[in-house]
C-alpha cells in the first residue's frame, strides 16, 4: 500500500460531532481513486490529514502510514516532495508574480541544486504545455491556467502520491475537462498514484479506477466505480450526483456493472429500455407574461480600440416571475452583459431599460466581495434589517449556527447562502447571479433551484448566468445561449437543450434518438 | 530589444548605475549631451520615442526659472527692479534641465528593460527571502488593486451605479479584510510545497554566458575608465562665476568617448540585433 489510515478520527475544536469517525481506507500504489460525497462529509479533511503540513488543528486518534511508516516520522522535507497537494481556489495558491517562479518554487523551496531545477522546470513546463506562459505574470493566466500551475509546480517534485481538493470547482466546463485530462496523464503515464477529492464526477468517474463515497465523516461506499449501484444504499443522496448514466442505471433498476460515461449508458440495454419507456416528470415552465423588468437592446461592449468586442449586438428581456439561465462559454461576454445590466460597465451604443423603481442585487462570482461585516447577523442588519428579521433570514437560509461568525471563515457553500440571504432581505425585483452553483455539491444545487423557484414565484425576475447545463435544464424557465457577444438562441429548456446539440446536457445526449423528452 | 531585454541582472544593473552616477554628477555639457542623446536613441528604437515628449519642455522651463532663483554669474542680461538675470544662470538652467531629462529617460528605459525578474534576481542573491518576498509583492499589488476595483464596483451597483467615497472606504477594507483570509490559504500551499523544510535553493533564470560576460566586462572597463579619468579631474565643467571653457586635453577626450561609448551601448545592441532579424528574416524567404 502506498498509503493507507487505520481507524483515523478527527475533530474539530468546538465541534459537536467528529468529522471524521474511524476511517480506515488504503490507498494502492498507481490507482486513480475519486473521493465524493456531499459538502462537510469529511473528504476535504480526509485528504489534509494524508498531507503534512496542511493536516488542521484539532484532535486526532488513529494512524496515517506512508509506505507502511508513519507520516508524522517522515521527514518534512521528503513528504513534500513525495506527496503533491492541489487545492480548491487557483488565486490563493498561487505564491509568487510570474509562473516560471510558480513552478520553481517547489523545486527551491525542497532545496534542489540549481542545474537540475532548471531541467525538472523546463521539462515539467513542457509536459504541461505551459512553456508558452512560462514568462507570463500569474495574474494575467484564467483560472484553468492557474490550476494547471499548481498541478506542474505540485509535478515538478516528481509525487509518488498526487491528492487534489476539488480542483476543478471553481472552472468552466472546458478547463475542468483539460485538468482532469493532465492529472489522468500523469496517473496512467507514470503511475503516480492520485486521489481526487471532486463534485464532478461525470468525466472523472469513467476515469478512476476506485470510488469512496464519504457521508458525516464516515465511509458510505468504497468499490469500483462499475458496482458503485450495488455498493451504495439505495436512496442515498449521493446517488444524484454520480453520472447521468449512473442515475439512469439506477432507476432501471439495473444489475451487474454499471455503465459511466454516455457512451456506455447508450448502449446499455437496460439504460434504453428505461429511457425508451419512461417520460421524465416535467415541472411546469413559467412562460413570460406582461411587459419585460428589464430589457437589454443590442448592447456592444468594447474595452478599448485594440481588444475584441466584449458584446456586439446582445439583447436580452426579462420577466417579472421567470428563473432565465443565460449560457456561453468563457469569454463569451457573459460577464460583460451582468456589468452593463447592473450599470458598472457603460455601452457604446444600446440601452438597458429597467422598469420604472424596480430594484436590482447583482451576486458576482466570488460571494465574499458583497461582505463588509464582522459576522453573518450584521451582515443582515447592515442592510436595514432588525435583530428578529435577520435572525429569521438567517433561519431561512440554514445560516442560524453561524449567526455570529465572521463571513469569511464559513465555508463556500455557506458564504452563498449568506450573500443570497443578504441580497435578499432587500427585496429585490431583478436578481442577477453570476455562476452561483461554482463548487456546489448536488444537494446545495438542488436546494438552490428551488429558492429560485421561491424567488421567482414571489413576482421577482431572475438571471442565472452559468456554464452548468444540467442546473440550467433543471431549474430555468427559459435558457439563452450567449455566443461571440450575442444571443444566439433562446428557449424554454426543453426545446433549447434538445436542439443544441453540443452546448447540452449529459443526459441529453445519452437521451438523443432514444427518448427526446430527457433534458 | 530581446538583447536588453535578455541581459543579465548584473550587467543591466551596473550599467544602469554607471549611467545615472555620471548623468547626475557631471556639470559637463559634452557628457549630458552624450547621455540624453543616448538614452533618446535607445528609447526611440525602442518605440518609445513619444513618451520622450517632454524633453525640450523640460530643458526649457528649468532654463527660465533657474535665473529666478540664481543671481550668481558675470553676464548680466537685464534688470528686474534690483535683481540681475545672468546668462550663466540661465545656461546653468538649461543644462540641469537636460540632466534631469536625461536620468528621467534612462528611468523609462529601465522601467522596460530592467523587469522584476531581475531585481528578484539581484535581490535573491544575497538573500534568498528577499528575493521571494519581492516576487510575492509583485504578485499581489496588482491582485489587490483589481480585487478592490470589483468589490467598488459591486457596492456602486448596489447603490444604483453612483460611487461614493464611504463605499470606496467600506470597498477597500472589504478588500483588505479577504486579502489577509487569502494569505492563510497561500501559507497552506507554500508549506505544501515544502516551504521551510531544508534551506532554499535559488532558480537563476539568467547565466553569465560568453555574450553575457562580455558586455559586462564591457561596461565595467568602460565605467572604471570614466570614474577614474572623473576622479583625476577630467571633464571638469563650471558655470559659475563665469562659464568654464569646454575642457579637451587628452584625458578629456578619452573621457568623452569612454562615456559615449556607455550611452551608445543600449541603441547600438538594439540596432545590431534590428539587422541580424533582418537577415535571418531575408535568408529565411530565399
Amino acid at each position: 500500500m502506498l498509503i493507507n489510515t487505520e481507524e483515523l478520527s478527527f475533530s474539530y475544536p468546538d465541534a459537536h460531532s467528529p468529522a471524521l469517525d474511524g476511517v480506515s481506507v488504503s490507498v494502492p500504489e498507481g490507482s486513480f481513486t475519486v473521493l465524493c460525497g456531499m459538502s462537510g462529509c469529511g473528504k476535504s479533511t480526509l485528504l489534509r490529514l494524508l498531507k503534512p503540513g496542511l493536516a488542521p488543528n484539532g484532535k486526532k486518534s488513529g494512524s496515517v502510514k506512508f509506505h507502511g511508516e508513519a507520516l508524522s516520522s517522515i521527514a518534512p522535507v521528503v513528504t513534500a516532495q513525495k506527496i503533491g497537494f492541489v487545492a480548491q481556489d487557483p488565486e490563493s495558491q498561487i505564491v509568487t508574480d510570474k509562473v516560471w517562479h510558480e513552478i520553481a518554487f517547489s523545486a527551491e523551496s525542497v532545496g534542489i541544486p540549481p542545474d537540475e531545477m532548471r531541467r525538472r522546470a523546463a521539462e515539467c513546463a513542457e509536459y504541461f504545455g505551459l512553456e508558452r506562459l512560462f514568462d507570463s505574470d500569474t495574474a494575467t493566466l484564467s483560472g484553468g491556467e492557474k490550476q494547471l500551475v499548481a498541478l506542474a509546480s505540485a509535478a515538478v517534485l516528481h509525487p509518488e502520491l498526487l491528492l487534489l481538493d476539488e480542483p476543478t470547482s471553481q472552472l468552466d466546463p472546458i478547463a475542468a475537462q483539460s485538468l482532469i485530462d493532465a492529472v489522468i496523464r500523469l496517473n496512467r503515464d507514470f503511475g503516480v498514484t492520485v486521489v481526487i477529492a471532486e463534485h464532478r464526477l461525470e468525466e472523472l468517474l469513467p476515469a478512476a479506477d476506485r470510488v469512496i463515497v464519504m457521508d458525516n465523516g464516515r465511509i458510505a461506499a468504497d468499490c469500483a466505480p462499475r458496482d458503485i449501484t450495488a455498493f451504495l444504499p439505495s436512496g442515498h443522496p449521493m446517488l444524484s450526483a454520480m453520472p447521468a448514466a449512473v442515475r439512469i442505471f439506477t432507476r432501471a433498476g439495473g444489475e451487474g456493472d454499471c455503465p459511466l460515461s454516455v457512451r456506455e449508458g447508450r448502449s446499455n440495454a437496460a439504460c434504453r429500455r428505461f429511457l425508451a419507456e419512461n417520460d421524465p416528470e416535467e415541472r411546469t415552465r413559467k412562460a413570460p407574461v406582461g411587459e419585460p423588468v428589464m430589457t437589454a437592446r443590442e448592447l456592444w461592449v468594447s474595452y478599448g480600440k485594440n481588444s475584441p468586442d466584449a458584446l456586439k449586438t446582445a439583447s436580452l428581456s426579462l420577466y417579472s416571475g421567470e428563473v432565465y439561465a443565460l449560457l456561453g462559454g468563457n469569454g463569451s461576454g457573459k460577464s460583460t452583459l451582468l456589468k452593463a445590466l447592473t450599470g458598472v460597465v457603460k455601452p457604446l451604443s444600446g440601452k438597458v431599460k429597467t422598469a420604472h423603481g424596480a430594484k436590482l442585487a447583482y451576486l458576482p462570482q466570488n460571494p465574499c466581495v458583497i461582505f463588509g461585516a464582522d459576522s453573518a447577523l450584521e451582515e443582515l442588519t447592515a442592510r436595514g434589517l432588525d435583530k428578529a428579521a435577520a435572525a429569521a433570514q438567517l433561519e431561512r437560509f440554514g445560516l442560524t449556527a453561524a449567526a455570529g461568525t465572521n463571513p469569511l471563515d464559513l465555508s463556500g457553500g455557506e458564504q452563498q447562502r449568506l450573500a443570497l440571504a443578504a441580497l435578499l432581505s432587500g427585496k429585490p425585483d431583478i436578481l442577477l447571479l453570476d455562476e452561483p452553483t461554482k463548487g456546489m455539491d448536488a444537494l446545495s444545487k438542488e436546494r438552490l433551484c428551488s429558492l429560485f423557484g421561491d424567488i421567482a414565484a414571489a413576482g421577482a425576475a431572475v438571471l442565472v448566468v452559468t456554464h452548468d447545463a444540467p442546473f440550467a435544464a433543471r431549474c430555468a424557465d427559459r435558457c439563452g445561449l450567449l455566443f461571440n457577444g450575442e444571443v444566439v438562441s433562446e428557449n424554454e429548456p426543453k426545446a433549447f437543450f434538445g436542439e443544441n446539440y453540443f452546448y447540452t446536457t449529459p443526459l441529453c445526449r445519452m437521451a438523443r434518438g432514444i427518448n427526446d423528452k430527457w433534458i | 530589444m530581446r538583447t536588453l531585454e535578455r541581459a543579465h541582472p548584473l550587467a543591466s544593473f551596473l550599467y544602469l548605475l554607471a549611467v545615472l552616477a555620471v548623468t547626475v554628477f557631471t556639470r559637463n555639457p559634452v557628457l549630458l549631451a552624450e547621455s540624453l542623446a543616448g538614452g533618446l536613441a535607445a528609447l526611440a528604437l525602442s518605440g518609445g520615442i513619444k513618451k520622450a515628449a517632454f524633453v525640450p519642455l523640460f530643458a526649457a522651463v528649468v532654463a527660465v526659472t533657474n535665473p529666478l532663483f540664481s543671481h550668481n554669474g558675470v553676464t548680466v542680461l537685464f534688470f528686474v527692479g534690483d535683481t540681475a538675470f545672468t546668462l550663466e544662470a540661465v545656461i546653468y538652467g538649461f543644462s540641469f534641465g537636460v540632466m534631469l531629462a536625461a536620468a528621467v529617460v534612462w528611468g523609462m528605459l529601465s522601467a522596460r528593460y530592467m523587469t522584476s525578474d531581475k531585481y528578484v534576481w539581484l535581490f535573491g542573491r544575497a538573500l534568498p527571502s528577499a528575493g521571494l518576498v519581492l516576487s510575492c509583492a509583485l504578485r499581489f499589488v496588482p491582485l489587490f488593486v483589481r480585487r478592490t476595483g470589483e468589490y467598488i464596483a459591486v457596492r456602486a451597483a448596489d447603490n444604483g451605479g453612483k460611487l461614493t467615497p464611504k463605499i470606496c472606504i467600506a470597498a477597500f477594507s472589504s478588500s483588505i479584510g479577504y486579502s489577509a483570509e487569502e494569505a492563510m490559504s497561500a501559507a497552506g500551499s507554500m508549506r505544501a510545497r515544502g516551504y521551510g523544510t531544508v534551506k532554499r535553493t535559488f532558480f537563476s533564470r539568467y547565466r553569465l554566458t560568453a555574450s553575457q560576460l562580455a558586455a559586462l566586462a564591457a561596461v565595467t572597463a568602460l565605467s572604471i575608465v570614466s570614474a577614474v579619468l572623473m576622479i583625476s579631474g577630467a571633464g571638469a565643467f563650471y558655470y559659475y562665476p563665469a562659464l568654464s571653457r569646454l575642457p579637451h586635453r587628452t584625458a578629456d577626450i578619452a573621457l568623452y568617448i569612454a562615456f559615449g561609448g556607455i550611452c551608445a551601448l543600449p541603441a547600438a545592441a538594439i540596432i545590431r540585433e534590428e539587422i541580424m532579424l533582418r537577415r535571418s528574416g531575408r535568408e529565411m524567404s530565399c
